[in-house]
């Protein structure tokens, strides 16, 4: 070939090595080829970031770089996708699942801890009574004529009635202890720590106080007692049933005398029945 | 004419608008952004035909293919003059993975484009 003369492209086909129509000869394109099956291997190995060199003419070579990078950008695409979604389904079985436990273990109704989880907190508590100097406590209580809110208000207003209760005994609580409701107007609270059964009765007779008064249920003011039985752990009672079974008595030994008042298993009594005529009237219990 | 380091557009007296995109020059997202805009500025933002040279650029990566296919509202038909077998593969994935909204077609001349444009414009 003369200087500045073309090179002629059937003598260039002619030669080994050549690809017809890329111009260049096998050897020079090995590492283009060799950087596009790089590329390849790294997607097979999950890396979707990697991609092939293009050289400057666009020719067949470069479109088949770009048609890999392309690939691998559209998996790259999709399995950040995939893993997005996986994460997000991934959360929200969690959360499904911590609500379905919340659920099984809260009352609907009032959102307070419900009988399987008082009675898991209580076996816990009891199988900590020989490992801690203090003792628990547990109160028993009963909202006194709570049938005559539903006779006369109508369901509505005695569900509200218990859902302000629990919010008052939610207060009236200290930390550690544990309020729950065991079903229809009961409530129960697991005292974490009592020295003496002297002071579950204080304890009972706060919450006592604090649960007794005038409930808004919407046709004005509707006062409301409670009848409060309390259990030290001292009493020689060692299993949950024993010890709400005690403090069940209690309570209904505070409602034979007339309601509105604290009673201690074994013995002791506080409080005075808050005197409303037109709760005597009313309900088939104090 | 609106001129970019990365393409030139005008408005054609036959109301298409004319893109070129320089030789070489590989389209990112920011590119995308920069011609789509231009577009707008050219039309108003009323759907307007596109003739697009890329017989010779580079490469377009997936962020620019996105952002060409979001903004199908500036557009009521889309011809694209491929050249090199680069350009045309990827023109062919615009069409196939990004699916663009506005009808659009590969041509390998001008002359073909602006017919099938000025057809799809009527």
């Amino acid at each position: 070939m003369t200087a500045g003369a073309q090179p002629d492209p059937r003598q260039a086909a002619r030669e080994p090595g050549h690809i017809a129509g890329l111009g260049q000869r096998l050897p020079e394109l090995t590492p283009r080829l060799e950087a596009i099956v790089s590329a390849i291997q790294a997607f097979a190995a999950l890396r979707f970031d990697a991609r092939a060199p293009l050289g400057p003419t666009g020719d067949i070579v470069d479109a088949l770089a770009a048609g890999v990078n392309f690939l691998g950008e559209e998996l790259e695409a999709s399995f950040n996708e995939v893993e997005r979604r996986v994460a997000e389904r991934t959360a929200e079985l969690a959360a499904a699942t911590r609500e379905l436990g919340r659920r099984a273990l809260h009352d609907e109704l009032t959102g307070l801890p419900n009988r399987a989880l008082l009675f898991d907190h209580l076996a816990h508590r009891l199988q900590q009574a020989g490992r801690r100097a203090e003792g628990l406590g547990l109160l028993f209580i009963d909202i006194d004529r709570f049938k005559l809110v539903n006779d006369t208000l109508g369901h509505a207003a005695g569900d509200r009635l218990l859902v302000d209760v629990a919010a008052r005994l939610r207060g009236a609580t200290r930390v550690g202890d544990t309020a729950a409701r065991m079903g229809g107007d009961e409530f129960v609270v697991l005292l974490d720590d009592v020295a003496s059964p002297s002071a579950a009765l204080t304890g009972a007779e706060r919450v006592r106080v604090a649960l007794s008064g005038s409930y808004e249920l919407g046709s004005g003011p509707w006062p409301v007692t409670v009848s409060v039985g309390a259990v030290a752990g001292d009493d020689g009672l060692d299993t949950p049933d024993a010890v709400l079974a005690a403090a069940d008595a209690a309570m209904y030994a505070a409602k034979q005398q007339g309601g509105g008042r604290c009673m201690l298993h074994g013995g002791g009594a506080r409080g005075r029945p808050d005197h409303d005529p037109a709760l005597d009237s009313g309900g088939d219990e104090p | 004419m609106i001129t970019n380091p990365k393409f030139r557009m005008w408005l054609r007296d036959d109301g298409i608008v004319h893109l070129v995109w320089e030789p070489r020059s590989a389209m990112g997202f920011e590119d995308a952004v920069a011609a789509t805009g231009a577009m707008a500025r050219l039309t108003g933002g009323q759907r307007t035909p596109l003739l697009v040279d890329v017989r010779d650029c580079g490469p377009q990566d997936r962020p620019a293919r996105l952002e060409f296919a979001r903004r199908g509202d500036l557009v009521s038909a889309v011809a694209l003059v491929v050249g090199t077998p680069l350009s045309r593969i990827m023109g062919n994935f615009f069409l196939t993975v990004s699916r663009p909204m506005a009808p659009t077609r590969l041509f390998d001349d001008e002359e073909t484009a602006l017919a099938w444009l000025s057809g799809s414009a009527e």
